[in-house]
């Protein structure tokens, strides 16, 4: 366990290296010496105030993703459950994009607090609908709706929006990316991290026993209320804050999970870590293949993630299917 | 005192009234063998028993005390129970599902606790099995050691041998007495009368949300309960190892 997640740091840390060190601009060996002596240096720059706050950025991100999407598995049983699927995400994009079409975008940090107020509305709805249906299908289907019904109230907000730029503006940042992210998106969003985190620490007892169902959950000592809202919150926080730094990424939250749950031999509680440090490896790599495939416009990370995801996610749908027939 | 009991119980689930005066004991060192028709409330009394179903009139006891005022632990450390949703919802190892009967135990203790349950099931070689690669019998076996395991002194156990062999019912159910000779209290659901009579101290027969019979098996299930609790004509005969039940349905022959 301890081994998995040390493993999983170690490969992050190679993987951030990897980012820093790789990019657009090729550059000679001694150039890295001198940034690493002097990072006011030109090369320093692009190194330290360029890459370095990039793959830090990819890394929260991608950590919020997996940890959110490990949570929501856990709670509702489900290996499709993730902040996209249930619509956290897409509500969070709906926020963002409504401030940049209504000028937010001039006051700093007032598109990241739309979003993350998106998210929040997106984890209280789920939570109510959470206590009042005890089918965690329901809410799958209820998540589902919201998502298509965000996506469909951020369409309308294009349609009618007068400015072409502010249209712009929305389009490339619902793509995804962390692009041109500097160490102050970096401060922006670890501090959600960091409460998403404090709050799923004290879940993973409560995810564990749900394995056999609510009924055994609660008849263990489970409080399904708290422990709910608990899961649902910490989801949205890291999930709005993911979103509100990067835009839209999807498929993070699915597949992060996935690719540990057997090396935690399926146990949801100590899914956890493992997922959050998968995701931000998944993310600091993919945006390391971003920058590096040559194509005219750099490829933009949710487009990337959707492409890889999509395929995976019918994968884990297939099997999870074929499982539950058996 | 009783560990647990249900006073005059009424309740109600998705606008329908699932008990509705029900009266059912548990005393230490008994099984209770809980019929009753589909429908007829046996699920739902033990889930008021549990404090999963709210009452809405009378009164469900764990150990004299209104499951109501006892928090979600206090209920855990007074009852186990086995529900009839068997779904594992993860590949996890047989020990793992087991030890999840302890979860406030550290986890070292609560393993050796897992393994020594798997054992009394026969199924120690089963231990580091994901339960998803398992039989159907073999994920029954776990689920059984994971309810008994438990820390309290009552289990109430929904169908525990439903889906199993004839052994492997024999074998639950003798595992489930054994629970109750070392002084716990085991109330469980069944449909086979002829194993619960041959199994339980107590039967209780249960009809419309209603406890209508509740004694000695084969006084709790004679022939005029059983026609009016299952629509069947039955009786008693001596079988070769115990009371054995012959049924038929009440439209058939004469």
């Amino acid at each position: 366990m301890i081994r998995l997640n040390l493993g999983l740091a170690a490969c992050l840390l190679v993987a951030v290296v990897l980012a820093v060190a790789f990019g657009e601009t090729a550059l000679p060996g001694r150039d890295y010496a001198r940034a690493l002596v002097d990072p006011g240096s030109d090369v320093g720059v692009v190194l330290w105030q360029i890459r370095a706050p990039r793959a830090v950025c990819a890394f929260v991100v991608g950590a919020a993703l997996g940890l959110s999407g490990a949570l929501l598995q856990g709670l509702l049983r489900n290996p499709l459950a993730d902040p996209g699927v249930l619509g956290v995400s897409a509500t969070a994009a709906l926020g963002a994009a409504l401030a940049i079409v209504l000028g937010a975008a001039a006051v700093p940090g007032l598109v990241e607090a739309a979003a993350l107020g998106g998210a929040a509305l997106a984890g209280v709805l789920l939570t109510l609908v959470a206590t009042r249906l005890s089918s965690p299908e329901g809410l799958i289907l209820f998540g589902v709706a919201l998502s298509s019904l965000a996506g469909a109230v951020t369409a309308l907000v294009f349609n009618l929006s007068p400015s072409p730029i502010a249209t712009a503006e929305v389009m490339s940042w619902l793509l995804g990316s962390v692009q041109n992210r500097s160490w102050i998106d970096v401060a922006w969003v670890t501090p959600a991290l960091v409460v998403a985190w404090g709050l799923a620490g004290v879940t993973g007892r409560g995810l564990r026993l749900l394995t056999l169902g609510e009924e055994v959950a609660a008849s263990s000592g489970v409080a399904l209320g708290p422990l709910r809202a608990m899961v649902v919150l910490a989801a949205a926080v890291a999930t709005g804050a993911a979103v509100a730094v990067a835009g839209v990424i999807g498929f993070v939250g699915l597949a992060a999970p996935h690719l540990v749950r057997s090396l935690v031999r399926g146990d949801p509680g100590r899914l956890l870590a493992p997922s959050a440090l998968a995701g931000g490896l998944m993310l600091v790599i993919a945006d390391l293949l971003a920058r590096l495939i040559p194509t005219d416009q750099e490829l933009k990370l949710g487009v990337l993630t959707a492409l890889v995801g999509a395929p995976l996610f019918a994968l884990i749908a297939w099997r999870a299917a074929r499982e539950w027939r058996s | 005192m009783s560990l647990a009991a249900l006073w005059d119980v009424e309740a109600v689930m998705g606008g329908h009234r699932v008990l509705n005066g029900a009266d059912l004991v548990l005393e230490p060192g008994e099984v209770v063998g809980l019929v009753g028709r589909n429908g007829a409330g046996k699920t739902s009394a033990l889930r008021a028993l549990l404090g999963l179903l709210p009452v809405t009139q009378g009164v469900a006891q764990l150990q004299g005390e209104d499951v109501r005022r006892l928090s979600s632990r206090q209920r855990a450390e007074r009852a186990g129970y086995l529900p009839q949703e068997r779904r594992i919802a993860w590949n996890m190892p047989a020990v793992e599902v087991v030890a999840l009967s302890t979860p406030f135990l550290p986890g070292p203790e609560s393993r050796r606790r897992a393994v020594g349950a798997l054992r009394d099931v026969n199924a120690d070689h089963l231990a580091d099995r994901g339960v998803g690669d398992m039989s159907g019998g073999e994920r029954a076996r776990v689920l059984i050691a994971r309810a008994v395991s438990a820390p309290g002194p009552a289990l109430f156990l929904d169908e525990p041998i439903a889906g199993l062999d004839p052994d492997a019912q024999h074998f639950v159910l003798a595992h489930l007495r054994s629970q109750a000779e070392s002084g716990r209290g085991v109330m469980m659901s069944l449909h086979d009368l002829t194993l619960a009579a041959l199994y339980s101290d107590r039967v209780a027969v249960m009809r419309d949300g209603l406890v209508i019979s509740d004694g000695e098996p084969l006084a709790a299930l004679a022939p005029d309960i059983l026609r009016e609790a299952f629509g069947i004509e039955a009786g008693w005969m001596e079988g070769p190892a115990g009371p054995l039940l012959a049924t038929r349905h009440r439209h058939q022959g004469a």
